[in-house]
């Protein structure tokens, strides 16, 4: 089973459109056991907004 | 005690409409009261929000940080694959603006300002602690009916996050989108409170 939220994620999107950025996918949103670590997910599931910049290991685009 | 003036039921239609029109005009957002609390609470969330939607408008910009953050995450995992070709990107749709945490606590304070306004250019002006007569009717002025305030809005807080908003952006801006799902959240709310009105005019 992948992440919950991949239909709905501006970034899952994107990680379909690179080979490079498949990486994230097969780290993160098809794994089971991976997706629950995503700090995107695990932000969501705080309930609170999560920015388009920041990437499932936590590391925020353009800082 | 002084009778409370309100507007017209017109009157404060219009009043919402323009602020629910003006404030998507100008901001490019649906206005939804709670939805800006939240944003004044995750202040941090809010400020990164606001620079991922000005690093989001440019497409070229956003893929070339995604592709060096990915080489970065990679790097730490030590898992790079060889040879793999960076491609672009096409473009995506772009992120919904975000409004900064400045703007949404100005508007914050501006709704109580108004309330001010408004009730000092009728004279009503009066601090109380708890609502009118009609409460005080139900659950009298003691401690009681302090902490049944209390409890009567943290459940209020938590419905409207749970519902994923309240009656400004369901109840106003859903419904006049024509939002199924704002016309159900609006159903639901206002009728469990009609419901319980009723229940508490039975058993108190």
């Amino acid at each position: 089973m992948s992440c919950p939220n991949s239909a709905s994620c501006p970034l899952f999107a994107k990680f379909t459109q690179s080979s490079l950025l498949d990486f994230w996918k097969s780290r993160f949103c098809d794994s089971d056991a991976k997706y629950p670590t995503c700090e995107r997910y695990k932000l969501g599931q705080r309930g609170a907004p999560v920015p388009v910049t920041l990437m499932p290991n936590g590391s925020q685009l353009g800082r | 005690m002084a009778e409370t003036l309100y507007w017209t039921w017109w009157q404060g239609g219009l009043g919402l409409a323009f602020v629910a029109i003006g404030y998507h005009l100008t901001l490019g957002k649906t206005f939804g009261f709670s939805g800006m609390w939240e944003r004044i609470l995750y202040k941090r969330e809010t400020e990164n929000l606001a620079d991922a939607s000005s690093l989001a408008e440019d497409e070229d910009a956003f893929m070339a940080a995604m592709l060096a953050a990915t080489e970065a995450a990679m790097a730490e995992d030590e898992v790079a694959p060889g040879g793999e070709q960076l491609t672009a990107a096409d473009p995506a749709e772009p992120a919904a603006a975000a409004t900064g945490w400045w703007s949404n606590l100005a508007f914050a304070i501006a709704v109580f300002l108004g309330g001010l306004a408004a009730a000092v250019s009728t004279d009503a002006v009066q601090l109380n602690l708890l609502p009118g007569p009609v409460y005080k009717g139900f659950f009298g002025d003691g401690l009681a009916a302090l902490l049944i305030l209390l409890v009567g809005g943290v459940m209020i807080g938590f419905g409207t996050r749970m519902g994923g908003g309240c009656t400004s952006g369901h109840g106003l801006n859903g419904c006049g989108r024509l939002q199924i799902a704002c016309m159900v959240a609006t159903a639901s709310f206002f009728g469990a409170g009609i419901a319980v009105s009723w229940m508490l005019e039975v058993l108190l």
